[in-house]
């Protein structure tokens, strides 16, 4: 295993574990490491961060590096960056691997201009070639409409975000154990440009968070019209114990929070049914919703590019169809209880 | 006085249909769809709508200039977002420029920044819709030596100081810093004003400045590393359509559907 050309991910943590991201950077990362004959390394900083740290040995990481401060949280880049910037330096990594997160979108530019080198943003796949290594990175570009064969080979390390969801986590192998290496770097006499004042929570943050473990997510698009239309689709949102969505036009109304937009700028949900309510079907929407397990689209227009990535259509207003949808619901629904 | 630059960058339509968007096999570049003029990134006319509204907060004491880089950038195109309320554009314009890669792209608008002079405040999209990069931003606040906060929604200048609402999956975080500094901006901003008609006519009088190459000293000497274009994995799922006399009956059916589903347990469905 070559040390020096290491696969580094730039990992995060959600709670008291890795993110999910992470954890998918730490598949992908292993292929790639096998592949490439090389290690894979996770480097982490943050507050309490080493028994977080620990569990990347569990995922596949062969080292791990962590600096544990509470001058990390909250995230400030210049912080990171001298930290990271002279670690990175001394270890010399072949490719770097974040994700594509509120984080990982800020630091992962800055570091590469810094290191000198460049980087792919927001991939949806690597491919390597098995006969000399080489790495191609895939990335929907043009609002998807095509995708962008990368490559960055005369330059290291190569620094790429890769898009949550686009790979599956790494399988545990609980009880692999390792000794993580503390970083040099303590972050203390680092003078941030940029002041953290506070932070202001989403005042919807449970229906935000209900966008990731609902199994039904349901969407409204512009063709819901007005707020009354939105109340209709939480309705059957709460009766099926679904989670709330919105295309980019219906949060530009103000109609719901931005923070439920989902899209290529806004969430990634893969829920296992994803009701489409009033959404044309716009690539850069489809972006954060076509890994769903079945898409059922309601709109009024049957040529609307949304039905040749549903599974179920329903051509019709989408108001009636759901007053529709609510009545057989309600007269069929079992007691409570 | 305040100095506010804002980068906007001239793309192909992301908006087009599908059936629109049509590669060049040779150059591996789209190919602009006759008589569909270029489109400022939505993210730029946010980061330019951020900007007014601090020239609004700080009336007569704040100057907006709105800075491009490209080829042939059409003067119209200009003052149409001039008539928003910037007070002038300066445009790099140089066949040279011709569709750069971020890193030379970042160069030189960092060079034009540096001609323009004396500024507070850059202002760019949090990515261009083009190829979604997010990159160039930070390789002008490296090359400047500016402090900077990406994916903006609001800022606000007070006692030479920025204090930025950045958003983030959760909520917002509320950060600061001295200026001279940069910030990159996101649709949260909200939409961008439109422009009066009595504007567009007083947008005519407006300066704009054209540099070329040789003006910002620009040589081009990277080779931009291959990249290649292919056609997205296609997805044509054989749709069923769910039919009835009343589009009440059609939903009645899709309640009865996700109920056989959930009786069956099927997997791969909602509930
Ligand atoms: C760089 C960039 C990033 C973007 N990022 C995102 C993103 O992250 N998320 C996002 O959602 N969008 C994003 N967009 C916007 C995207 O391109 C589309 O404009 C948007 O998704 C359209 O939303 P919509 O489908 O709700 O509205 P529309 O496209 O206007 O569609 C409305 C649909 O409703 C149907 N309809 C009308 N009346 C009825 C009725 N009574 N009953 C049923 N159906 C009806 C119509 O037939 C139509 O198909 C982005 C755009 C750009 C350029
Ligand atoms: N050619 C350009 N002219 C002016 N501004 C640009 C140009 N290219 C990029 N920018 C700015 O940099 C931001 C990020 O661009 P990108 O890295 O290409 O996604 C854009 O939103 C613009 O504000």
């Amino acid at each position: 295993m070559d040390w020096n050309n290491m696969v580094l991910i730039i990992g995060e943590e959600e709670e008291d574990r890795l993110s999910t991201a992470t954890r998918e950077l730490l598949n992908l990362g292993k292929r790639i490491a096998t592949n490439t004959g090389n290690a894979l390394g996770l480097v982490l900083l943050g507050k309490n961060i080493s028994p977080i740290a620990q569990q990347g040995f569990e995922y596949g990481a062969d080292r791990i590096f962590s600096a544990d401060s509470p001058v990390f949280n909250p995230y400030l880049a210049d912080i990171f960056l001298d930290s990271l910037v002279p670690e990175i330096q001394t270890h010399g990594p072949a490719l770097i691997l974040l994700p594509h997160s509120d984080r990982g979108m800020d630091l992962a530019p800055r570091l590469a201009f810094r290191l000198e080198t460049k980087l792919v943003t927001d991939c949806e796949d690597i491919r390597i070639n098995k006969q000399n290594g080489s790495l191609t990175f895939i990335k929907p570009v043009f609002g998807g409409k095509t995708l962008g064969n990368f490559r960055l080979q005369d330059h290291k390390p190569q620094i790429v975000t890769m898009r949550e969801g686009a790979v599956d986590s790494a399988p545990s192998a609980p009880g692999r154990k390792g000794e993580v290496e503390t970083l040099n770097t303590s972050g203390q006499n680092i003078k941030a440009r940029v002041r953290f004042i506070r932070k202001e929570v989403d005042k919807s943050l449970v229906r935000v968070n209900r966008l990731k473990t609902a199994n039904l997510v349901i969407g409204a698009g512009r063709g819901v019209k007005s707020p009354e239309g939105v109340t209709l689709v939480e309705q059957v949102a709460e009766l099926l114990d679904g989670a709330v969505a919105a295309s980019r036009p219906v949060v530009d109304s103000d109609w719901l929070p931005y923070s439920l937009q989902i899209g290529l700028t806004g969430k990634k949900v893969h829920p296992r049914t994803y009701i489409a309510v009033g959404i044309s079907g716009a690539v850069q929407h489809m972006a954060g919703c076509l890994k769903s397990g079945k898409i059922v689209a309601i709109n009024s227009d049957e040529s609307a590019p949304i039905f040749r990535m549903s599974h179920y259509g329903i051509v019709g207003d989408c108001r009636a169809v759901l007053n529709g949808f609510l009545d057989e619901f309600r007269k069929t629904a079992p007691a409570p209880g | 006085m305040i100095k506010i630059i804002v980068c906007l960058k001239l793309i192909l339509d992301p908006e087009i249909p599908l059936s629109l968007f049509k590669i060049d096999t040779v150059t591996q570049k789209p190919v602009p769809p006759a008589g569909i003029p270029p489109v400022f990134s939505p993210f730029d006319l946010n980061a330019l709508e951020a900007a007014l509204r601090l020239k609004d907060q700080n009336d007569g004491q704040c100057t907006v200039t709105m800075l491009c880089l490209g080829e042939n950038i059409p003067k119209a195109i200009i003052q149409k977002a001039l008539a928003m309320g910037a007070d002038e554009a300066v445009i790099l314009d140089d066949a040279a420029f011709d569709d750069l890669d971020p890193y030379s792209t970042a160069h030189c608008l960092a060079a034009g920044i540096r001609k323009i002079g004396r500024f507070d405040l850059i202002c760019t999209g949090r990515q261009a819709a083009d190829w979604d990069n997010g990159i160039v931003w930070a390789g002008i606040a490296h090359h400047l030596d500016l402090p900077c906060v990406s994916i903006a929604r609001k800022a606000e200048i007070a006692d030479d100081k920025l204090i930025v609402e950045r958003c983030v999956s959760d909520g917002i975080e509320i950060l600061e810093t001295d200026l001279p500094a940069l910030a990159t901006f996101s649709s949260e901003v909200g939409e961008p004003r439109f422009a009066s008609l009595k504007a567009m006519m007083a947008a005519k009088k407006k300066p704009i400045t054209k540099w070329n190459a040789a003006d910002i000293n620009f040589q081009s000497t990277e080779c931009p590393d291959p990249v290649g274009l292919t056609p997205p994995p296609s997805i044509d799922i054989d749709c069923c359509f769910i039919e009835g006399s009343s589009d009440e009956e059609k939903g009645q059916k899709l309640a009865q559907l996700l109920r056989t589903f959930e009786e069956a347990n099927m997997p791969g469905t909602g509930i």
